[in-house]
């Protein structure tokens, strides 16, 4: 018996397929006594993996199935929604902005003074738009975003499912993935485009600060200055990579949580390995939307 | 609605806990679940309210086979059944109000909250629920929790009700009520199943008492038999005062 099949509210194409199946022949070898050779080891991993993926791949499909059709939910799914959005989104702004003024005065003072040895002091604006705008913004946003709601969300959902309240949404027929992954992650994703703009905005404010503090600079200058090197790929990236970071986040985090089956000990588990896949994530998603930017 | 529990087998880290068991409750009847172990009779429940897959075996609900669909295809299924769980589960991040209100928003096409709020009071008159509908959940006792439980279960107006150990935690006085309200319950054509070693819970509404040990069913007593109460008294597991339920 599995308390929490994840498959079970997920499609029904996965009726057969079972979690953890392959760990349990494990479990039922070992326990007899068998060993098993290097190929079956490696056998058993290989196909947990892919059964892993395939149940996650699922998921995605179904969490992006249900927000289409999160607007019939909206009666008791919004108010979730806007607890989302006010956690993730509100609570985090005093931080980012904390961060991003302090990131953004750094990145002027020290491409300053590297800068201005060479006499190249106008390349700090484009060192503000490639450095800030494009890649740290969207990529500090969402550490944040991680440490913040990424581990709260698994941990939440993990404790949800120990003390049966994912299964009593099931008993109202209420789909635990409508009501509680859909409703944060369109929290998650807007409240991560929100933050990135935010931060961008603070970058871009604590950089005129601080170079007024060594170099005294009008403020509608320092404005249009950065402006003429900001283009518009500039902003669609880091548009993208904040929706998609924040897409990433919100479903491993999520699945994280929902995978929890009984054991209160499994949940900070959960939690590590839904921190540790998001980051990952945001690293190989950064590179590939980078690279797809300079390839295309 | 009825319900056909066909070579039902469930385990637990690959032990048979529920073996081979098959019965069946008819529409608007009543069907007590005992056992000495009651850990056996929630795995059961828990299995009819579709939070189990079983290894083996099928539960059909008015025909359809609630574990060969998913839960987008049973929701309209769902919407007939409520299930109390023992410890009356709660969602922890609402208020107690809103979790009443939570299935009753959900199902309604148009939600009148003075309609529902109106029938909440009379349930919370009925069993004196002190004011506690706007504190969290984990604010609130034990049996207040059980008793609210059961009124989230009955404000939806479902046509199958499960209730895991309906006198569990509860005073004298609320399980004198709560008995009552199951034979009211009856009345109205509500298809019970309630798992519960009360003698009086069987007196009250029992058409059928199903008695499991060990995970397999070791009788089932019907109550249009002659001979059901003779049988049922000779069962020492349970208990006939009011107050005293049997917990393993």
């Amino acid at each position: 018996m599995q308390p929490l099949l994840l498959y079970r509210f997920i499609d029904k194409k996965l009726a057969y397929f079972r979690l953890n199946s392959n760990c349990r022949i494990h479990k039922f070898n070992t326990r007899k006594g068998a060993r098993l050779s290097i190929f079956e080891s490696a056998g058993i991993g290989i196909r947990t993996r892919l059964e892993n993926t395939k149940e996650f791949y699922l998921f995605v499909v179904q969490v992006f199935r249900k927000t289409l059709t999160f607007h019939r939910q909206k009666q008791i799914g919004f108010m979730v929604l806007l607890r989302q959005i006010m956690f993730t989104g509100y609570e985090a702004l005093p931080l980012i902005l904390f961060i991003a003024l302090s990131i953004g005065g750094l990145i002027i003072l020290e491409g300053n003074y590297i800068l201005s040895g060479f006499g190249q002091s106008q390349l700090v604006y484009v060192i503000l738009v490639t450095v800030v705008i494009r890649e740290l913004s969207s990529i500090i946003t969402a550490l944040i975003v991680i440490a913040r709601s990424g581990t709260a969300i698994s941990t939440e959902l993990g404790n949800m499912t120990i003390n049966n309240e994912i299964n009593l949404l099931r008993s109202f027929g209420i789909s635990p993935i409508s009501y509680l992954v859909v409703s944060r992650f369109i929290g998650v994703v807007v409240s991560m485009f929100l933050l990135t703009i935010y931060f961008n905005l603070a970058a871009v404010i604590g950089g005129w600060l601080f170079s007024t503090i060594f170099y005294p600079i009008n403020f509608g200058y320092f404005m249009s200055q950065f402006l003429y090197q900001l283009t518009f790929a500039d902003i669609i990236i880091f548009v993208i990579k904040s929706i998609v970071f924040g897409t990433a986040i919100a479903l491993i985090s999520c699945y994280q949580g929902l995978k929890v089956s009984t054991a209160s000990t499994e949940v900070p588990q959960r939690t590590i390995k839904a921190a540790v896949s998001s980051l990952i994530a945001v690293v190989v998603f950064d590179i590939i939307i980078t690279a797809l930017f300079y390839i295309l | 609605m009825n319900i056909e529990i066909k070579k039902l087998s469930v385990d637990i880290d690959e032990n048979i806990i529920i073996k081979n068991i098959s019965f069946s409750v008819a529409e608007h009847e009543s069907c007590i679940i005992i056992g000495s172990y009651s850990f056996y009779n929630g795995i059961l429940l828990n299995v009819l309210g579709g939070f189990y897959d079983p290894i083996d075996g099928t539960v059909l609900i008015s025909g359809k086979d609630i574990y060969s669909k998913t839960e987008d295809e049973i929701i309209d299924l769902r919407r007939k059944i409520s299930f109390v769980f023992q410890e009356g589960a709660f969602l922890s991040n609402l208020t107690v109000l809103e979790n009443l209100l939570l299935p009753v928003k959900f199902y309604a096409k148009k939600f009148v909250k003075s309609k529902v709020m109106k029938e909440i009071k009379e349930y919370c008159d009925y069993f004196d629920v002190p004011a506690v509908l706007e504190k969290r959940p984990s604010f609130i006792s034990y049996t207040s929790k059980k008793i609210l439980s059961l009124i989230r279960a009955l404000i939806t107006h479902p046509e199958i009700i499960i209730i895991n150990k309906p006198l569990f935690n509860l005073d004298i006085r609320n399980q004198i009520k709560v008995a009552n309200l199951l034979k009211d319950l009856k009345k109205d054509g509500k298809t019970l199943i309630i798992a519960s070693n009360s003698y009086d819970v069987i007196k009250a509404i029992a058409d059928q008492v199903v008695h499991i040990e060990n995970g397999s069913i070791r009788k089932i007593m019907y109550a249009k038999n002659k001979d059901f109460f003779k049988e049922i008294k000779k069962l020492d597991i349970l208990s006939d005062l009011l107050g005293v339920e049997d917990e393993v």
